[in-house]
């Protein structure tokens, strides 16, 4: 199930929270987890068997493990055992037809493709158990005894399927100990609404008018330009926007998430862009990757190797074909250069050309990552560099249809939204029935946007008479 | 407190929605979708592990959410607001029209069906002794250009037209004849058809070629059967604002003379079904709908029989043209599952007409079947 969907905001949600919030503390796990698993099988109703196995198998190697805390010598054994099997779990199920179809290019036979279709979240959920396992060996996090309980952390809907990464650790004790509030309740369906806003509204829509030029072929400069600006937008908005719902949702559950996208938009070089960007991922690969291979500890030379395979390994976790890999290993080289060569001059170069730099390269690295194969992508680069003209009528009526939506989405990936709506909370202190009318007009309104969106994305006139 | 009534309100609208979709009694047919709505799925294992009982269960909630035609004007307001002049497919344009696109994602079929009907049309004049008209009636999106929204993009008809000029023999073109009378009311504002007038004036061009004298509009006594008629652009645009219904022209029945029409179903005695006027597609005024093959017998006895090839822009040109012919036999390719070159023989056909709009001349498949004989 996914959140955007009327099914998930007219019959589970309502469900859940009503269920959740009326029932007595010690039913509240068990019904979190009846219902976020009801929420994979919706979706993946044979892989649920897989999620539920991994949840078993992790569960036993963080208590084995934490049984062999004296015996370090099992411990890592043990460990290195769980991280070989999560790995293979993930490369059965999202890399084996890449391993055939590359082997096919140069083995002399042919292997038949294996056909596997990706779990829904599988990369996340492997990372999340993986995250646990690793916090118990290094004594991180406290080991998790209830196997419910800990089926919970991994299954948790709101973060199921599209992230955050949730660490145990930042959701150790509300597990068992977390309370419900009014105040929280009421900023997270704000934060949930939000978060649907940027997903139905905004992104389905630019993305809407990416999917049609990125179909065309032979498009002028100004249509490429302007479809690498809406994809960017697209996924910008529809994975921040999972986020915030992630995180909306969990603070009516009681739970607290970190957060996972800081208006990466606004960043002035890569290396901010990386901190503001997708945040839960790029802390897991710092955390359990980077600093394990010694970070920047060992000279420089070890430093560089480290950074490109945090990226390359990056790139493959985001799908499993070269271009993601490529993907990473570009941004894994332009870290490397800010890192070592730009630092030294970046306060001279001016703020405008930073940040407009930092778009660009940002921009052609969602251009690398949109196509899987290499001559759609070259197509499209030599559109973007003028290979069919530079401008024509289609050019001008998506930019004349689409100029206020661009302007609305520019401004909403920077933080004056957020600014305007702190600065009027503030004002209106002494006036909350006022404030109070103001946030439901525009929070309920909003979400009716929603709804209407998404009743008519199945709306399909059929111009045919019956027959 | 504040809090209370926010998460109250929240949570009462919430329900709102969830208990009047799920209470509410459920409709079986979508006038403005004018398809049949999604059934409850029944449950069975093998459908919950594949997944299609979910899928199922998702197209049944939104077919039968609560409100579902507000919700749709509701997004159709929200697009006219970000200045989008587009949605599903049909253009908001001057004058209060709302027309049906037309661009180069509907050209997929062009090719093969002009090959196709050259190949049909040399066929006749060979073997059948039998000299075919084609009409392909212009769409509104070209012949009201000026009153498109800025920059929106049509195929070149022009260059289609000359494409059909070209290679079938017998075309009867109307680019120009339209153009001249593009300040009347040659198409419906919500609908993709052409109206009665439109129609008209296709049957002069049509007479014109085949040297016969064209009633005038007094003699054919065109007049308005309904004003309050919202097409399938309307449908499709989703605003459902009750403004600009359109006015459905015809010729008196007592101008085509009487009849027996022979349907898939049922036999009756006029091209018109006036009950349709009472349902939401009065376009079905013409002939009831599209049925596979329709046959016409007239009181004219002059030993002219028509087969009219044709898709439902030949359903308000009819009425003018029926009087002439002893039989009509109107065949739709996209249901008729017979053999045209049987039927021409069988029937004594003498006359062949065949009359689309170039749009679905552009886009339909069905149209090579015109020339299989087994």
């Amino acid at each position: 199930m996914v959140f955007s969907s009327l099914e998930f905001l007219c019959v589970f949600l309502p469900l859940v929270l009503l269920l959740h919030t009326a029932a007595p503390v010690r039913f509240r796990n068990p019904i979190l987890l009846f219902f976020s698993l009801f929420f994979y099988a919706w979706g993946e109703p044979v892989y649920v068997l897989l999620m539920i196995f991994s949840i078993v198998m992790n569960f036993l190697f963080g208590r084995s493990i934490d049984r062999a805390r004296e015996n370090a010598g099992k411990k890592r054994i043990l460990l290195t055992w769980d991280v070989i099997l999560n790995l293979a779990l993930l490369g059965v199920f999202k890399y084996t037809d890449f391993f055939i179809d590359n082997l096919n290019l140069i083995l002399p036979v042919e292997l038949p493709s294996a056909g596997i279709v990706l779990p829904i979240g599988i990369s996340f959920f492997t990372f999340q158990a993986m995250s646990y396992v690793i916090d118990v060996y290094r004594d991180d996090a406290p080991v998790q005894e209830n196997v419910l309980d800990f089926g919970l952390y991994i299954s948790l809907f709101p973060q199921l399927i599209a992230g955050p990464i949730v660490r145990y650790s930042t959701v150790a004790l509300e597990i068992n100990h977390r309370t419900l509030s009014l105040k929280e309740s009421a900023q997270g369906i704000q934060r949930f609404v939000i978060g649907l806003a940027k997903k139905v509204l905004l992104a389905n829509n630019i993305g809407f008018l990416w999917s049609q030029l990125s179909a065309t072929e032979d498009l002028s400069a100004v249509s490429a330009w302007l479809g690498a600006i809406a994809y960017a937008f697209q996924i910008y908005f529809d994975f921040s926007g999972y986020s915030d719902m992630a995180i909306g949702l969990g603070h009516i559950l009681g739970f607290h998430f970190l957060e996972n996208f800081d208006y990466p938009y606004i960043s002035s070089s890569i290396t901010e862009f990386w901190n503001r960007w997708h945040i839960s991922l790029s802390t897991w690969f710092k955390e359990y990757v980077y600093i394990p291979l010694g970070g920047n500890r060992h000279g420089t030379a070890k430093q560089v190797r480290n950074i490109l395979i945090v990226w390359l390994l990056t790139g493959f976790w985001h799908g499993a074909s070269w271009n993601f890999i490529l993907w990473g290993l570009y941004y894994g080289v332009f870290l490397l250069v800010e890192k070592f060569i730009v630092r030294r001059f970046q306060s001279k170069i001016p703020a405008l050309f930073r940040h407009v730099g930092t778009l660009l390269i940002v921009l052609f690295g969602w251009v690398l990552f949109a196509f899987t194969e290499t001559g759609d992508l070259f197509a499209y680069l030599g559109s973007l560099f003028g290979a069919h003209g530079f401008c024509d009528t289609t050019a001008l009526y998506d930019l004349s249809t689409q100029a206020l939506s661009l302007v609305i989405l520019a401004l909403a990936a920077t933080p004056l939204p957020a600014k305007f709506g702190k600065t009027l909370r503030q004002k209106l202190q002494s006036k909350p029935a006022l404030l109070l009318i103001l946030e439901l007009v525009w929070f309920l309104g909003l979400f009716a946007v929603c709804i209407a969106y998404l009743v008519d994305s199945t709306y399909n006139p059929f111009i045919y008479f019956r027959f | 407190m504040y809090r209370k009534i926010f998460i109250s309100v929240f949570a009462v609208f919430l329900a709102l929605l969830s208990v009047l979709t799920l209470a509410l009694p459920k409709k079986e047919f979508s006038d403005n979708e004018n398809r049949a709505l999604a059934v409850f799925p029944t449950v069975s294992a093998a459908a919950i592990l594949d997944g299609s009982f979910m899928e199922d269960f998702s197209s049944w909630l939104a077919d039968h959410f609560v409100g579902r035609d507000f919700w749709v004007s509701v997004k159709t307001v929200c697009e006219k607001m970000l200045l989008k002049t587009e949605n599903n497919g049909v253009y908001s344009g001057k004058d209060g029209y709302l027309l049906d696109s037309f661009d180069a994602s509907s050209l997929l079929h062009f090719d093969e069906n002009l090959k196709a009907l050259a190949a049909f049309e040399e066929r006749l004049r060979t073997v059948c002794g039998i000299e075919m008209k084609t009409i392909v009636a212009p769409v509104a999106a070209d012949v009201f250009a000026d009153k498109l929204p800025p920059f929106a993009e049509t195929v070149d008809c022009g260059a289609l037209f000359a494409q059909i000029a070209a290679e079938v023999d017998g075309f009867i073109p109307l680019s120009d004849l339209f153009d001249q009378h593009r300040d009347e009311y040659l198409y419906y504002r919500t609908d993709h058809h052409w109206t009665g007038l439109g129609a008209y004036y296709a049957y002069t061009a049509f007479c014109e070629a085949i040297g016969q004298r064209a009633a005038s509009p007094q003699e054919a006594m065109i007049q308005p059967v309904c004003d309050d008629f919202f097409g399938t652009t309307y449908s499709r645009y989703g605003l459902f604002d009750g403004k600009n219904a359109d006015t459905i022209l015809a010729p008196d029945p007592a101008f085509c003379g009487g009849m027996t029409v022979q349907k898939d179903r049922e036999t009756t005695d006029s091209i018109y079904s006036p009950q349709k006027l009472s349902e939401k597609d009065k376009y079905l005024y013409f002939l009831g709908g599209n049925d596979s093959k329709v046959t016409i017998q007239t009181e004219n006895h002059n030993g002219r029989h028509l087969l009219l090839i044709k898709d439902s822009y030949a359903n308000s040109f009819l009425p003018y043209i029926v009087r002439d012919y002893e039989t009509v036999t109107l065949l739709d390719m996209r249901y008729y599952k017979g053999l045209v070159p049987q039927l021409i023989e069988q029937a004594n056909i003498t006359d062949v007409l065949f009359l689309y709009n170039l749009k679905s001349f552009a886009e339909d498949e069905y149209i090579p079947y015109i020339n299989f004989d087994e």
